[in-house]
């Protein structure tokens, strides 16, 4: 033997370091780039959870000298604030520098203004002494100079001004809506009884306005002192609490009509409810006791049957505050809530997560959200704005809106939910990821059902009872499948077999049962003729010949009984009967369809990595196993089979996660409907579909 | 007054073409639509070039196209982009100036309108070329010729803030007889990023929230064609994309909504514009199934674009 040449060695030591660095570095690089990838997750999910934060971003001093203020509000750029005082006088302020530089009467009237209610952004109805309203609305217009400089400038409409109307006793509130041509003025009087005032003006199809007005006093006997009202936007309800913690509420129709529908202890303990406003979008009421307790309540679907209606119920329960709650403000952008308690504490907490989103200390007299929701003004006792820029990007998102049943607005109960967004801006978000994980495992779950078994059953039959002249055909057919995009699958899925499928599904389902049936038969009837040679001869490689015939067999078989079967079982109509007498819902696209559309995806990957998985066992061991007398299917199950299990369990894994990534098939064979309920009869949504279909 | 700082960014060419939708009595049909005669012809102007991208409403791509292609008659050296996924996907794409038009089928929403003016310091503009009937579509072989708002209503909600006690889940509650008594009722509708879905929403589920077992199609194609392929499926869309295989039932009658200030555009973004509220424009509405626009309101959304 001659010697190796000593360069060639070295040459060979070289290009082993070379590839064993090389792989390295590939190894280190894969790491790196998956904890990469999971940085990132975790970098972008991280902000929300994040607790919210508040900065104090201007502090000033309200001019002295000037009376009594009754509210305070800003612009949504955060660069102007204002007051509004007893005289309807509107004073603004320019936050950076602190200086005064416009004011604005709210009416040329000179009156004292009595109380001044706001329910919209820096929309503000004034009642004067004399029991005249004026609704003003402050606009804060940008403006451009030539040079790209821009300024806020404030203006001050008015939207309405309400003459004085009769009443039988002085007014100590009121509250004023307008909406699409309904004027709606409810005054609490020092009686303790409500007077409503409509105007309704209608517009026939020629154009006449036709103006109606109604006023009306509420006389009856109402549970106590009204320590607190308000009104919905569109003044229709109408929700009142009184010193014995009741919270009532009316339904204000269109003529002299109100309706009382609810009457429920709201505080506990005889304790008043001192504060009520309605949380944005109008469906719920938030209340606020002598307690410091503060709540949301809205109405939902009670009862049986034609005995269903719409009753209050508590919903939230926020965070407490230690003493009583003095005033309710809520953000025009979310369904964040800002209450001011007497002991000086502001809480900012969000009704949906209930979630305590930030805690402050100046004791506040009134404060204002700015339009976007991201900016508190607030007073003090001692004149002094103060105005906070409040980061909270995220306050609908906490673990349990994530994960746990919540009660939303309008819904009978607390439930998991996932519908994201609307048009509406006063939209509650639904965000529950639990019907998307369910659907996800559900779809991911039915598809391995299907196609585990085929893929490896067919990938032991191809590789170890199969000619090798078949199983060249058959591997390179199977991996094109792999290769059919998943949107032509879906597509053809979704508009194809689905109505088939939907025609024929009971010949579907007794196809699936008969299919071992018939086989088992066929087995039984050969089994005298198992050792003659001509079957022996035919058979060795061609076995799944035998197995054609079942197929069509089975197939033509169920579907020629399907109708006759559905007509003695199932009355005619086995949809029908699942509906009816199982409860199931079948719709035209459902898991029996994923499972189809999901398995021919995920079948040639499985299959393709199985059977390299088993051909990649040593040919020693196998035939170590049938020379000590071990038939075919012995040395299978018991030597190729446990040998090639891992690369199995990877064939099975990697086919799992293209069944649970999978996005255009889902997308477009589920419907994407986020329920959950196990039943094969219907779809589901999955995450990756959900990420496809929503903005 | 006072001063800020912040420029104003005089190249940001965004505007936002509205579509006015209507859920219209299907009866409003029969006769033909016309043009109104006294919207002018389109006149047109030189030295327009350049490219135009449009990222938006799914409802509103196909009347796009044809305008595009109208457009193009009149211009050869434009070149248009038309690209519809839903309505919401057009005020990402106008802030990160991947688009100059943002087709959509609702109100833009104030976050999407604050997102807007935070980036370019002036409001988007609201252009409306459209009408669009929203229609509750049923498979063709379904007798049903009439529904309620409030039956909708419990047929798509599950808060049914229409007022019926009971939600709707078969044919037979809505008056159907024979096999179709006892057929539980297969639902379609838009994924969320779609307007219509926003629109349907707000307007026929009373800001209710939509059952969980409404099928989102990406599309208001696939809606049309998974009714089309379902017995006992119901479901809406734009009324232009009715075909043969589905039938639109009548409902009651709604209005759109109004527009607001304008602010600066380029000239290929104007004409294309103008081009959409001429004769011609509204010629290819009526071509795609949708309803054209009264003259006056077109007058007022030209007066838009001075």
């Amino acid at each position: 033997m001659p010697k190796l040449d000593k360069q060639f060695i070295k040459k060979v030591r070289r290009q082993d370091r070379f590839a064993t660095r090389a792989i390295t570095v590939g190894g280190l690089l894969v790491i790196a780039s998956v904890i990469a990838i999971l940085v990132l997750i975790v970098r972008v999910t991280l902000p929300l959870f994040q607790p919210a934060g508040a900065e104090i971003s201007h502090r000033l001093t309200v001019k002295s000298g000037t009376a009594p203020v009754l509210a305070v509000g800003m612009d949504d750029t955060q660069e102007v604030g204002f007051t509004l005082d007893t005289t309807g006088l509107f004073s603004f302020y320019d936050l950076a520098s602190g200086k005064p530089f416009f004011t604005a009467p709210a009416s040329t009237r000179k009156a004292t203004v009595q109380s001044v209610e706001s329910n919209k952004n820096n929309v503000f109805a004034l009642l004067w002494e004399d029991n005249s309203v004026t609704v003003s609305q402050v606009d804060f217009r940008l403006l451009y100079d030539d040079s790209g400089l821009r300024t806020v400038q404030p203006e001050i409409s008015q939207l309405g001004d309400y003459p004085p109307r009769s009443y039988p006793a002085p007014v100590k509130s009121m509250m004023v809506r307008s909406h699409e041509g309904r004027l709606t003025q409810v005054a609490l009087l020092a009686d303790n009884r409500f007077q409503i005032d409509h105007e309704v003006a209608t517009t026939n199809i020629l154009g006449d306005e036709k103006k109606e007005a109604f006023s009306f006093l509420l006389n009856e006997e109402l549970p106590g002192p009204i320590t607190a009202f308000t009104l919905d936007e569109q003044g229709s309800a109408l929700f009142a609490g009184t010193g014995a913690g009741s919270l009532l509420r009316w339904d204000l129709g269109e003529n002299e009509s109100a309706e009382r529908t609810d009457n429920v202890v709201a505080v506990a303990g005889d304790k008043p409810v001192t504060a009520l406003a309605m949380v944005f979008g109008d469906i719920s009421v938030a209340v606020g006791g002598a307690d410091g307790s503060l709540a949301t309540w809205s109405q939902i679907w009670t009862g049986e049957g034609d005995d269903r209606v719409r009753r209050l119920r508590k919903t939230h329960t926020l965070t407490s505050h230690q003493a009583p709650v003095e005033r309710i403000i809520p953000s025009r952008r979310s369904k964040s809530l800002v209450s001011l308690g007497a002991d000086g504490k502001t809480h900012f907490d969000h009704m949906t997560s209930e979630k305590h989103l930030l805690n402050l200390d100046p004791a506040l007299t009134m404060a204002g959200i700015s339009g976007q929701g991201n900016g508190l003004i607030g007073l003090d006792s001692k004149n002094t704005l103060t105005v906070w820029n409040v980061d909270s990007p995220h306050p609908e998102i906490s673990l349990k809106t994530l994960f746990g049943k919540v009660w939303y607005e309008s819904y009978d109960k607390p439930e998991y939910v996932w519908q994201s967004s609307s048009a509406s801006d006063d939209f509650e978000p639904k965000l529950s990821l639990v019907p998307l994980l369910f659907g996800t495992i559900k779809g991911t779950l039915y598809a391995m059902i299907f196609a585990v078994p085929l893929a490896i059953f067919g990938a032991v039959y191809t590789s170890q009872f199969s000619t090798a002249g078949f199983k060249k055909t058959v591997k390179p057919v199977v991996e094109i499948m792999a290769s059919i995009p998943s949107v032509v699958i879906g597509f053809l899925i979704a508009l194809w077999l689905a109505p088939i499928v939907e025609k024929a599904i009971l010949a579907v389902i007794l196809g699936v049962l008969l299919l071992p049936l018939i086989f088992v038969t066929i087995m039984a009837v050969l089994r005298p003729f198992y050792k003659t040679p001509t079957l022996q001869n035919f058979c060795s490689g061609h076995e799944f010949l035998l197995l054609v015939p079942v197929i069509f067999l089975a197939g033509a078989l169920a579907m020629g009984i399907a109708p006759f079967v559905e007509q003695l079982l199932f009355a005619g109509d086995f949809k029908q009967w699942l509906y009816n007498d199982l409860g199931l819902r079948y719709d035209q696209r459902n898991c029996i369809i994923i499972a189809f559309g999901l398995g021919i995806a995920v079948i040639p990957i499985i299959f393709s990595i199985t059977e390299d998985a088993i051909s990649n066992i040593p040919p020693s061991l196998t035939a170590a196993s049938l020379a000590l007398g071990a038939s075919r299917w012995q040395t299978i199950w018991r030597v190729v089979l446990p040998s090639a299990s891992p690369g199995i369990f990877a064939a099975i894994m990697i086919g799992f996660g293209r069944a649970v990534g999978e996005t255009m098939i889902v997308l477009m064979a589920t419907g994407n409907t986020p329920i959950l309920d196990w039943s094969i009869f219907n779809g589901m949504r999955t995450l990756s579909a959900n990420i496809a279909v929503e903005p | 007054m006072m001063m800020h700082k912040g420029f104003l960014n005089n190249v940001t060419k965004a505007a936002l073409a509205g579509c006015l939708i209507a859920v219209t009595a299907t009866t409003a049909f029969a006769e033909a639509v016309t043009v109104d005669p006294k919207i002018p012809a389109y006149k047109k102007v030189s030295g327009v070039s350049g490219n135009l991208d449009s990222i938006g409403s799914d409802t509103l791509n196909n009347l796009l196209t044809y305008w595009a292609e109208g457009f193009r008659k009149e211009y050869p050296n434009v070149r248009i982009q038309i690209e519809g996924k839903g309505s919401s996907t057009a005020p990402p794409a106008l802030l990160s100036g991947t688009a100059q038009l943002g087709p959509m089928s609702r109100a833009m929403k104030s976050e999407e309108i604050d997102a807007f003016t935070k980036k370019y310091g002036y409001a988007p503009t609201r252009i409306d070329v459209a009408l669009d009937s929203l229609a509750v579509y049923v498979n063709k072989d379904n007798p049903i010729k009439e529904l309620s708002l409030q039956e909708v209503d419990a047929i798509f909600s599950k808060t049914r803030k229409g007022g019926l006690s009971e939600e709707i889940t078969t044919w037979g509650q809505v008056a159907l007889t024979g096999p179709w008594q006892q057929a539980p009722m297969s639902i379609y509708g838009r994924n969320s990023a779609s307007g219509t879905y926003g629109y349907f929403k707000e307007n026929a589920l009373f800001k209710g929230d939509f059952k969980d077992t409404v099928k989102e199609q990406p599309g208001s194609a696939s809606v049309v064609m998974g009714i089309t392929e379902d017995k006992n499926g119901i479901g809406y869309s734009g009324i232009g994309y009715k075909t043969s295989g589905v039938k639109a039932i009548a409902l009651s009658k709604k209005k759109g909504e109004k527009g607001q200030e304008a602010s600066f555009l380029p000239a290929v973004t104007t004409e294309f514009l103008k081009y959409i509220l001429s004769k011609a424009g509204q010629e290819i509405v009526i071509k795609d199934g949708f309803l054209p626009l009264p003259a006056k309101v077109v007058e007022k959304e030209l007066a838009k674009l001075k």
